[in-house]
């Protein structure tokens, strides 16, 4: 027996101790999540979907706005458009420090928009079976949870991204939670993207189904919990033609929501949309980094007028 | 309870000390705590249907009993029939109803008269093909006078309801695990160990091998409209593979299992894909039960004597019905047919029991000839797989309809590489140590340098499982 119990706990240590070293090498390049979900508690954050994550670089409303350690905390339009299991993640990631902190709030029809495959039933909103609902801890390092329970690829998967960085079609999530993908940016592949997007988006209007009652409110639960820490602003991040039109189908009045969300609760709404053609987008839904650069600099530009016009 | 769970992970270890800490005094005391422990493991899934496995173990044990003061032929077949008709009443209550009455309903709407039928919201209890069939085997063997029945009910139910084979098999038979229970357990040190090695490495071939496979396997079945040919039969393999490594990785966590607590049960897979014949593959394939229809159905029929005509239906009803006990539905029945026609022709020659010995015996490699009937045999294999997996035959034969029209499109050709960049190493090394290791119950038994074939495969586990997409095993649903 005594034999047995050392070979099982040798074994048991060899295992465990496998496992520890694999996730400590997880970081930022380990998928396009989880260095959001393995960063400390923040003050300052910029939330909603991947045109967010990707086109908000948080630096550059630091340098221009003023705030201080602002982060990227937008993941996908599919795990965190506004309801219970995003607010209860951006609560969590939240520090309770009563200061004068920033928030960015970006908004799309489709992240308030209804899923006609889903009903009034909470439990039944498809983020809450992805890891933004199934994630409870998001300022740990390493992320045991979420790499185990949400980390679709293998963990050789961390092993193999780590030296992929700036390499053919990578992402990577900075100390700031900003998400920089590298992509080919000849015109033939972006075309190609913009068509499938296009399409796939086409695809995706007849599931939804105008503006979801249940996201409403999370949004004002989102604005509400920011509002006591600091400014808020609700934003608007551009995209294509063609994309806006697909946009404007599904919840017509969508700025004209916003604008009354805006006024009711005394902040103010930055929509960028007319002024899409001053940026270029990887695929009609995304900007290109230079694009995000830029972008963020005219919204930290914005933001500071609003401000210096409201002192 | 699954194997790779966290729950298991828990369960396992706290069963085990109770066992061989608390309760290791008594013979009875072990037998009862089996039984506890057992049903905990069971009732985790759905606690109410325990009343099934309780009740199947009380009517076969009564009739044990009866048959053992019974001498009278007619009495003793009676008592024999109840318990035949009470097992397959509730397997074919729980798994039939509902596909024998859709067919009822489409037959008769063909000759012109509509009837109604009311389909059952039924829920399949896990692992009733298994349990039933074994407390059969046991009740034929006490009529037959093979088996001497026990008058320990206790014993009994723990045979019945042991937890680490209980939901997937191997599907023990009395005469080997029965005894077992008879004999108060003494901890074997060198047992124990090869059991947990034996469980590093069914599970090495679920979350690695099945669980990696399911990923691609599932994606290719469930759009292979979108597919190209050569991408569809990359999908058939990568089932073949996940088929395997599930299963046959259950039986080698079920039989570690099983060691850990002092018990030897059948080898149920012995390198099948290594066949070099579809008779040598039914040997090597699920052996517990393939010899539970040879010796309860098939030599019963009368096997492989009598006329060409008697023999040729034998091989049919054997392998029909074991397709049909995978589950109701027309996709097992054509493949267990499928099966008996690949049986056929070496039945005709009288050539199915040529390969009985483990391919290339004496040497490192197999002959030209011999890697032929291997890769022939594999390809016959993932054939009758297709409509295994499908959803249905339509489904099944527009699979195989686009695997012939024999297309490659370049728009696939990203994802294939994916597929088969991803897996092939992976494969690669399976096939490679289970070619090694083709003679012994499993690959790390008696090595050179067990801890350094344990750390590797260790290593592989992290590295290479899939942990986040955990997939139930396929056998469950069975």
């Amino acid at each position: 027996m005594k034999r047995f119990i050392i070979h099982t706990i040798l074994f048991l240590v060899v295992l465990i101790a496998s496992f520890l070293f694999v996730f400590s090498m997880a970081d930022g390049t380990t998928d396009a999540f989880y260095g959001k979900l393995s960063s400390p508690k923040q003050t300052s954050l910029i939330v909603g979907s991947s045109r967010a994550s990707q086109g908000v670089h948080p630096n550059i409303i630091d340098s221009v706005y003023g705030s201080k350690g602002i982060y990227n905390y937008g993941f996908t339009i599919s795990a965190s458009p506004y309801g219970k299991a995003y607010y209860k993640s951006i609560s969590s990631k939240l520090k309770r420090d009563y200061k004068k902190n920033v928030f960015i709030i970006c908004v799309t029809p489709w992240s308030l928009a209804e899923n006609k495959l889903t009903n009034k039933n909470e439990i039944e909103y498809p983020e809450d079976a992805d890891f933004i609902g199934k994630t409870n801890f998001v300022n740990i390092n390493p992320n045991i949870e979420y790499l185990l329970e949400s980390f679709i690829p293998k963990n050789e998967a961390i092993i193999r991204n780590k030296n992929r960085k700036g390499m053919y079609q990578t992402f990577y999530v900075q100390d700031n939670g900003w998400l920089e993908v590298t992509i080919e940016s000849d015109m033939i592949s972006r075309e190609f993207r913009t068509k499938n997007k296009i399409e796939s988006y086409r695809k995706r209007l007849v599931k939804y189904n105008g503006i979801s009652e249940y996201r409403f409110d999370y949004l004002i639960k989102t604005i509400n919990l920011f509002k006591e820490q600091g400014d808020v602003y609700l934003v608007r991040i551009p995209v294509i033609e063609a994309m806006l039109e697909i946009e404007n189908e599904l919840i017509p009045d969508f700025d004209k929501k916003m604008n009354t969300v805006a006024t009711d609760y005394q902040i103010p709404y930055i929509n960028m949309m007319p002024f899409k053609d001053a940026y270029e987008y990887t695929d009609g839904n995304h900007l290109t980094v230079d694009s995000g650069k830029k972008f963020s600099l005219d919204l930290a530009i914005q933001m500071k007028k609003l401000k210096s016009n409201n002192n | 309870m699954l194997f790779n769970s966290i729950d298991f992970a828990i369960f396992l270890p706290v069963v085990f000390i109770i066992y061989w800490f608390v309760v290791n005094k008594n013979l009875k005391l072990q037998n009862f705590f089996i039984v506890i422990s057992s049903y905990v493991f069971y009732g985790w899934w759905d606690w109410r249907f325990l009343s099934l496995i309780l009740f199947s173990t009380l009517v076969d044990y009564a009739v044990g009993v009866a048959l053992s003061k019974q001498n009278d032929l007619s009495k003793r077949k009676i008592l024999l029939w109840i318990s035949i008709l009470v097992n397959l009443g509730f397997l074919g209550f729980f798994k039939y109803y509902n596909f024998f009455l859709d067919n009822f309903v489409t037959a008769f709407s063909f000759f012109g008269t509509e009837i109604q039928g009311r389909s059952l919201n039924i829920i399949l209890p896990v692992g009733i093909s298994f349990y039933t069939f074994q407390t059969l085997s046991y009740t034929i063997d006490v009529y037959r006078r093979q088996l001497e029945p026990t008058k320990n009910f206790v014993s009994f139910a723990a045979f019945v309801s042991f937890f680490p084979q209980l939901v997937a098999g191997p599907i023990e038979r009395a005469s080997n695990l029965l005894p077992q229970f008879y004999v108060k357990r003494q901890f074997n040190s060198k047992l124990a160990i090869d059991g947990l090695r034996q469980i590093i490495w069914g599970l090495f071939k679920k979350v690695v091998i099945a669980d990696n496979c399911a990923q691609f396997a599932n994606d290719i079945f469930n759009n292979y409209t979108d597919y190209s040919s050569s991408t569809l039969l990359l999908g058939a393999i990568y089932f073949a593979f996940q088929i395997y490594g599930d299963f046959s990785g259950y039986s080698d966590i079920a039989i570690g299992t099983s060691k850990l607590f002092g018990f030897n049960l059948k080898q149920n897979f012995a390198t099948p894909y290594f066949s070099r014949d579809i008779a040598e593959f039914w040997r090597r394939w699920h052996i517990s039960l393939s010899t539970w229809f040879r010796d309860y159905l098939y030599i019963p029929l009368g096997g492989s004597r009598g006329s060409k005509g008697n023999q040729i239906r034998n091989v049919f009803i054997i392998f029909i019905v074991s397709g049909f006990w995978h589950g109701a539905n027309w996709t097992f029945i054509i493949w267990g047919a499928l099966n008996a026609v690949y049986f056929l022709p070496l039945l005709l020659k009288n050539k199915n029991r040529v390969h009985t010995n483990v391919v290339a015996e004496n040497s490192w490699l197999p002959n030209l000839k011999e890697l032929f009937q291997m890769v022939t045999t594999f390809g016959f294999t993932i054939f009758a797989w297709i409509f295994f997996r499908a959803e249905n035959v339509e489904i099944a034969f527009l699979y195989i309809k686009n695997i012939f029209k024999f297309s490659i499109e370049l728009s696939d050709r990203l994802k294939l590489n994916r597929f088969a960049f991803e897996l092939l190493p992976l494969l690669s090394m399976l096939i490679l140590i289970e070619w090694f290791s083709r003679q012994k119950e499993h690959p790390i038994k008696n090595v050179k340098h067990p801890t350094v074939f344990m750390l590797l495969i260790v290593l592989l586990i992290v590295v290479f499982g899939s942990f986040s997409n955990i997939q139930e095993f396929i056998y469950f649903q069975f």
